[in-house]
């Protein structure tokens, strides 16, 4: 009986689901500290590859550029663990908020 | 048994999902409508974790063994960090320990609605199924503020916790646990006044006091059959030498002392992570170990959702496990539920109840059946 | 309630074929016993309060393979056994701890040890098409991707 009371009462409620993806993007409130897509300030990185070394799922692979040694993160196959944000040690890798990361080419899911 | 059927018929349930999406396959011995016997066959789900763990190092481990698991990962990541930090005979830092906690029982807080919502839906009351799904939603939308994710949070490291919670987080959980537990107050009240329930679980799968310590189960089924066995009072981890709480037993032995069970230790996770927020030591959050592990074994428990965990790892010295070997809570709980499964003189198993009784261990078979390789392509 | 760490350890050193018998941290101890012991040690540790099984271990340790049985509810006694790798056999203890026949078939199936007198010695873990003879869990077996692939 009390269950029935509560689908009553429930009638008056809100919706308890949003429009995602109908509405848009800002429906969501992503929370700070969100692992999304990750960030590299270049500036920052020493390419000690230790980034490379921990990563669990083996998504980062280490490239040369003009300024030396530097991480490329590959989305497809990292599981948003965050570890190498903890192993780096100039905290030159940070997660942004972005969530949408599906694709339809490999090639465009590199972080460079 | 007495009965009019001479014939005894093998009926196999499952392995698609015979109740919880997961694969198991119960060959039920039927005479009649009534379950005489039951072999269990649980290798469905090989993932091959324990032989994988050997070839990567600690830090890669920590996210391989997060994976057995989705649901109680934070009670995996836990186990294996306690062995690690054992090994190297470190203590963590004081707010980490506390951290640790409020993660843990965060995390029963969820599993233990999950696993109401499809006990819910299993006896066919999916209303009630709607309504606990929906309040689970507060429990994760906090983990995910918590910890940065809803599931596989990766909140636990070697040597202490990744992240702090800033006061915000903390009054946003002062706010979600009081809503849950008017939420969980009000569940506890439908379970005791609806009949459907009732009528669906009391009497099923009756685990006696006496069988249940004898078969080894573990978790909230143990406490249904009115043993107050928690690892978390008996072999003591992380704070929880220091947040009092209850050990929630009943003496109903059924699926219906199950329920309460659950309900109740839900709640008094809701105490826990109220008093966890409020004594919170300051202080830092990581101790860095190196990278290479003392040899030796190492054994550590943990009382996860389901009930008691064990880990073990043996290191030879080097920055990858020798051997790493996990038991899980549904492992221990087979035996038991074999003994659930068979009629017995005047207890009898219908058929149409096995699904509520395997739901009432609360089983996970991908964490069980975890150990073997399979070839990726 | 089980008894303390301490007593049991000195109680466990007089029995016959106990090899060795040490505390190894709060609530931790660990015997070692000869594999004809084995049987009657679990059977006497069971007597004194130690009858739930926290883990059933097997550690290939290259020539021998070690079983450690790990029981007890406040404290955890790990009975330890060394056995032959080439020909892994000991008597089951699913007479005294009943629960132990799911550890011992999962151990049979993953590292090849024969438990004498089990009950039921059917795969557990393995699948049915799995080849005979081939125990994954041992450091002889190779699997075929050991770690994660590399490169993008």
């Amino acid at each position: 009986m009390s269950i029935f009371l509560e689908a009553c009462r429930s009638l008056l409620k809100p919706k308890a689901t949003l429009r995602y993806p109908l509405g848009g993007k800002d429906l969501l409130q992503i929370p700070d500290g969100y692992r999304g897509k990750m960030a590299l300030k270049r500036e920052a990185c020493i390419g000690c590859t230790i980034c490379e070394k921990d990563c669990p799922s083996s998504a980062i692979t280490i490239i040369t550029d003009q300024k030396g040694k530097r991480p490329v993160f590959y989305l497809d196959r990292c599981m948003f663990c965050g570890q190498c944000k903890e192993s780096c040690p100039t905290k030159a890798i940070s997660f942004t908020k972005d969530f949408e990361n599906a694709s339809y080419d490999r090639k465009t899911m590199e972080v460079r | 048994m007495s009965s009019s059927y001479e014939r005894i018929f093998n009926l196999p349930l499952g392995p698609q999902h015979p109740a919880l999406k997961e694969p198991v396959l119960l060959d039920l011995k039927v005479e009649g409508e009534h379950v005489v016997d039951v072999a269990l066959d649980v290798s469905y789900n090989h993932r091959g974790m324990e032989k994988a763990a050997e070839y990567r190092t600690y830090v890669q481990d920590l996210y391989l063994i997060e994976r057995i698991c989705g649901i109680c990962n934070i009670a995996h990541t836990l186990s294996f960090c306690q062995c690690v930090e054992g090994l190297h005979g470190k203590e963590i830092p004081e707010r980490a320990k506390y951290l640790r906690v409020i993660a843990e029982e965060l995390e029963r807080i969820q599993s233990h609605l999950l696993w109401l919502g499809v006990a819910a839906h299993e006896i066919g009351f999916d209303t009630f199924f709607m309504y606990i799904w929906l309040d689970r939603e507060i429990s994760l939308d906090l983990m995910e503020e918590f910890a940065g994710n809803r599931i596989t949070t990766s909140y636990n490291a070697i040597g202490g916790v990744k992240r702090d919670m800033t006061p915000e987080v903390a009054n946003k959980m002062k706010k979600g646990m009081d809503k849950l537990e008017e939420r969980v107050k009000f569940y506890k009240k439908v379970v005791l006044s609806e009949r459907t329930v009732m009528k669906r679980t009391m009497g099923i799968g009756i685990l006696r006091r006496d069988a249940a310590i004898q078969l080894n189960a573990v978790g909230p089924t143990l406490r249904a059959s009115g043993v107050d066995m928690d690892a978390r009072a008996d072999d003591p981890y992380a704070a929880h030498s220091l947040v009092p709480f209850k050990v929630v037993t009943d003496d109903g032995c059924d699926a219906f002392s199950r329920i309460i069970v659950r309900l109740d230790e839900t709640l008094e996770s809701i105490n826990m992570i109220r008093y966890c927020i409020e004594k919170l030591p300051p202080g830092p959050l990581l101790q860095r170990l190196p990278r290479r592990v003392p040899a030796g074994d190492f054994l550590t428990r943990v009382e996860a959702p389901r009930g008691e965990l064990v880990h073990f790892l043996r290191a030879d010295g080097s920055d990858k496990p020798y051997r790493y070997k996990v038991k899980t809570p549904t492992f221990s709980n087979l035996a038991p539920l074999r003994e659930m499964l068979r009629s017995k003189g005047k207890y009898v198993v219908n058929v149409a109840d096995v699904p509520v009784i395997l739901a009432s261990i609360d089983p996970c078979f991908s964490c069980t059946s975890r150990n073997e390789v399979v070839k990726s392509s | 309630m089980d008894p303390s760490v301490d007593s049991i350890v000195m109680e466990m050193k007089g029995i016959k074929g106990v090899i060795d018998s040490k505390v190894i941290c709060e609530r931790r101890a660990q015997v070692t016993v000869s594999a004809e012991a084995y049987h009657s040690v679990v059977e006497t540790l069971q007597k004194k309060g130690f009858a739930h099984i926290a883990a059933m271990t097997c550690i290939d340790s290259g020539e021998n393979l070690e079983l450690l049985l790990q029981i007890g509810r406040r404290a955890i006694v790990t009975v330890k056994v060394i056995l032959p790798a080439q020909t892994p056999s000991i008597d089951s203890v699913s007479d005294i701890l009943p629960p132990a026949s799911f550890h011992e078939r999962e151990i049979h199936d993953l590292f090849g040890v024969e438990f004498r007198n089990c009950p039921d010695s059917s795969r557990l873990m393995l699948p049915e098409e799995w080849p005979k003879g081939t125990f994954p869990l041992r450091k002889s077996f190779q699997p075929e991707t050991p770690a994660p692939l590399r490169g993008p």
